[in-house]
């Protein structure tokens, strides 16, 4: 019985020794990270939320605050507060990182979030109107973001913009719907989704079927942050891809979380809005997140002249996703 | 005597049970890690098997289409077309007729069922021209790589999602070239990419946990699953098989799969389409007939063991059994029973032992008798030895009251003490109930006392101390003491305390380095002098003294005479 005591006592001793002499490790700060979204909270930033719901963010001791833009914040605003590091990333349009890459603002594409083109062509369902071609003599509305690649289309295609009627955009009306134009040019998540919301049924004409495909949501810091923080740069983002990856697995608990940033939403709208957005982000050639740049090529020659002097290769850098995936096989 | 036969039982029991449990245990140790490996190696074959078939399965599919996209763009018609649609104006009859030809041909094969669409790329533009589905004509597919590729060869592409279809899709695309070798177009189909799935979710009669599966490079499961029915295109895979296939590893191994369940499994990385195959079935069902071989082992082994206990047992009885009898008889017998029988009959050897045994018991039973017959007869003679001697005691006693002579009195009374305490000697023997055992102790204080009850002066104050050892000694020596004792209190109760009226007289008798005796008689009176004044010089007494100790008992005398007189008397014990 003394024995067995004694053998009791010399394995609780150990068993506090092992643990006391545990190293403990240091753990760096939680650094907390602004991010400034392209627009109001919805399903269309679902990854980002789910990142931060899931842990995937904390466990790169990051802590972001996602901050949806007020319609007062100006694209040159939000890059002002990226340059002065009040956000630190910012999800905007990737030709507006070419145009402010252009005029030397020091910001840098780490990943996109759409790898397809969303803006479609939309036409009432069961329209004639198959292909661009057939836009000849109808009237269309374009978006202003939309108009750059609409022209390069019809230039593509040889077909003179004076044969199209054009009206002047309006978002809120239902020109479509009632008559008024036969063909319309919408961001497919937004407002080609509340079009079909107001019980408009649709056909789509992708502008990504005619090697227009610019890239829409961009993530981007400085290269101030790619300098001098590159951990800190590379955790982020793989906390968001993992985030994305598992928002797209899980789009029922993705919209859940959505609706928790932004209560007003309707649930079974976010639903549609995954379920829209999900082949524009999750592509199955590449990996979510990833960039092609044959395409950022493009989008200097449709958005930029040739000759500019614009140095595509600080527009954006492959060094994080290639960090992350390794490099593609 | 029942732990006897418990201690037997069990060291037989415990020897039975550890020299069949510890053979039995590593035969079935053997058996069960033989088994265990034939059964693995014989899931993980099956598992390999499945792999390969599926890619091959795969391999055949991909080649019946590229087959397929290979008749159709060497085609004699086909090229005469495709080059007609490439030269001639489209409002050109011989181009309307091109084109009209080439998509009834492609709608053609669409009916096949191989293939969901099929579509001619211009070589230069990428611009789709004609298609089994006309609302894709004019798109442009310059920056797809099965455009790019399927200008030099036959190529499949890796499987992505289509915008325009709405669903996952493969393309298999190869050139149109003219009979010079030149590029005209590039042929693309749309894979029917549903076939895939079907491939790999074919049944392989391994169980119901079996399943075989396609992850692109990007984690990205391409088929659906019997866990994920519709997981293709929705769900990562990041189980440890795909993982190894994606790092460019072929192999069949125990791993976590995706729902980070055990399992076994087997993985290929397909590298012309930059896919992993995975062929797994779960742990629990794998090596379910390892768990069935395993109990049926412990069944036998628990068997066999229960078996040769049982028997062991049984066996066991029917040597412990009469054991029990023979160990009860020897008991009974030691405690006089000589009528206990044995009585097995068996023919065996315990049979002859125990018959031996009765055999025994009757001989013993039958020498008991005689000697106890003997023994009653030996205590007849002693009984009448000693009705004798007292008949010639009292013959004395009758011609000493005819005596007036009081030293014949005296002569006579010595004569008949002495030979009272030879009477003395049989009357005990044959009053005990071992005639070889004397009990000398009560024996010499009988005599001492009788002697002090006939001598013992009344107006004196003499005490008589007996200290007598309870030892072993012949008859001779007991007689031999006996009359020395008779011949020393007598003279001593006589003669020394005449002028002395108060005295002691002790007799010591005890056991002398263990070989020998010491016989000493004491009296603490007037002393040898006055012993020989009254009866003189040389008298019979101190004369037979000398000759039964020194003679008889081969013994030595010393007397001390410094108060009264002692007589110390050794000699060797006899029995």
């Amino acid at each position: 019985m003394k024995i067995l005591s004694t053998i009791i006592i010399l394995l609780l001793l150990s068993i506090i020794l092992l643990f006391g002499c545990e190293r403990q490790e240091t753990k760096a700060p939680v650094i907390n990270v602004p991010v400034q979204l392209k627009w109001r909270h919805s399903a269309q930033f679902a990854g980002f939320y789910i990142a931060e719901k899931n842990g995937f963010y904390a466990a790169e001791n990051i802590s972001v605050s996602l901050k949806p833009r007020l319609p007062s914040l100006s694209n040159e605003k939000m890059t002002a507060e990226l340059i002065s590091e009040k956000t630190l990333f910012t999800i905007m349009g990737g030709d507006f990182v070419l145009a402010e890459r252009a005029k030397g603002t020091p910001i840098t594409a780490i990943a996109v979030v759409f790898q397809r083109n969303p803006y479609v062509y939309a036409t009432l369902k069961g329209s004639e109107i198959k292909r661009p071609r057939d836009f000849i003599g109808k009237r269309m509305m374009i978006p202003l973001d939309g108009e750059i690649q609409h022209a390069a289309l019809m230039k593509k295609l040889g077909i003179p913009l004076s044969e199209i009627e054009y009206q002047p955009h309006d978002r809120q009306a239902d020109f479509l719907k009632n008559g008024r134009i036969d063909v319309q040019m919408v961001y497919r998540p937004g407002a080609g989704l509340a079009l079909e919301e107001k019980g408009v049924e649709l056909d789509f004409i992708w502008l990504d079927d005619y090697d227009i495909r610019p890239y829409a949501d961009t993530i981007v810091t400085t290269g101030k942050m790619i300098r001098e923080k590159p951990a800190l740069v590379e955790g982020f983002l793989r906390a968001s891809l993992k985030g994305w990856r598992y928002a797209i697995e899980n789009p029922e608990e993705a919209v859940a979380v959505d609706l928790a940033y932004n209560p007003t939403l309707i649930r079974e709208q976010q639903m549609r809005m995954m379920q829209v957005q999900t082949p524009l982000i999750h592509t199955g050639g590449h990996p979510i997140g990833w960039m092609d740049p044959a395409v950022w090529r493009d989008m200097q020659k449709l958005f930029h002249k040739t000759d500019d002097t614009l140095a595509i290769s600080q527009v954006y850098t492959m060094n994080f996703l290639n960090r992350i995936y390794g490099q593609e096989k | 005597m029942k732990p006897l036969r418990k201690s037997l039982s069990l060291q037989l029991l415990t020897g039975l049970l550890f020299f069949s449990i510890v053979p039995q245990s590593i035969i079935g140790f053997i058996a069960y890690n033989s088994g265990r490996h034939s059964i693995i190696t014989n899931v993980q074959t099956h598992l390999e098997s499945a792999a390969k078939f599926k890619k091959q399965a795969m391999k055949k599919w991909a080649e019946h289409l590229q087959h397929s996209l290979s008749w159709i763009a060497n085609e004699q018609q086909v090229i005469s077309r495709t080059n007609v649609l490439t030269d001639a104006e489209v409002s050109k009859d011989s181009h309307k007729n091109a084109y009209q030809f080439l998509a009834t041909e492609f709608n053609r094969l669409v009916g096949l069922g191989h293939v969901s669409q099929v579509f001619l790329i211009d070589k230069i533009s990428g611009q789709i021209m004609v298609s089994s589905n006309s609302s894709w004509e004019g798109k442009f597919r310059s920056k797809e790589p099965f455009f790019i590729h399927g200008r030099e060869g036959f190529y499949i592409s890796d499987i992505f999602w289509s915008l325009s279809m709405g669903r996952p899709n493969m393309v298999i695309s190869g050139p149109v070239k003219d009979n010079q070798g030149n590029v005209l177009g590039v042929l693309a189909a749309h894979a029917n990419f549903d076939r895939l799935s079907e491939v790999m979710l074919e049944k392989i009669d391994l169980g119901k946990t079996t399943e075989t599966f396609l992850v692109n490079k990007s984690n990205l499961l391409i088929t659906n699953t019997v866990f994920a029915p519709n997981g293709a295109f929705k769900k990562w895979i990041f189980g440890e098989g795909a993982q190894r296939a994606i790092a460019g590893q072929s192999g069949v191994d125990l791993f976590l799969d995706y729902r980070n369940v055990p399992v076994l499994g087997a993985y290929l990385w397909l590298s012309d389409r930059k896919l992993a195959l995975i062929a797994k079935q779960d742990v629990s069902e794998a090596f379910d007939d390892i768990a069935s071989l395993k109990k049926k082992i412990i069944t036998v082994v628990v068997s066999v063991c229960l078996v040769i206990m049982l028997s062991g047992f049984l066996f066991m009885r029917r040597i412990t059994d009469p054991m029990q009898k023979l160990v009860e008889g020897v008991v009974a017998i030691g405690k006089g029973d000589l009528g206990y029988r044995v009585g097995i009959t068996r023919q065996d050897e315990i049979g002859v032992l125990s018959r031996a045994f009765d055999q025994m018991t009757n001989n013993l039973k039958a020498t008991t008798i005689s000697r106890d017959e003997k023994e009653v007869l030996l205590k007849e003679i002693h009984h009448r030895v000693k009705n004798n001697l007292q008949m010639i005691q009292s013959l004395l006693s009758l011609q000493i009251n005819q005596i007036e002579d009081k030293k014949l009195i005296n002569v006579l009374e010595n004569s008949k003490n002495r030979i009272s305490s030879i009477a003395m000697v049989h009357e005990t023997l044959y009053k005990s109930k071992d005639l070889a055992v004397i009990d000398v102790k009560s024996y010499f204080q009988e005599l001492a006392g009788y002697l002090y009850k006939s001598l013992h002066p009344s107006e004196s104050d003499i005490k008589l101390q007996c200290n007598i050892e309870q030892i072993s000694m012949n008859l001779d020596s007991v007689i031999a003491c006996g009359l020395i004792i008779n011949e020393l209190v007598t003279n001593a109760l006589k003669y020394a305390f005449i002028e002395k009226r108060a005295g002691q007289i002790t007799i010591d008798l005890y056991c002398f380095d263990k070989t020998d005796a010491m016989l000493i008689v004491a009296d603490d009176g007037v002393g040898m002098e006055h012993l020989k004044r009254h009866s003189g010089e040389g008298s019979l007494g101190i004369h037979l003294v000398h000759i039964l100790a020194e003679k008889q008992l081969e013994g030595s005398i010393n007397i001390n005479q410094e108060i009264g007189v002692t007589y110390q008397i050794r000699f060797p014990l006899k029995t």
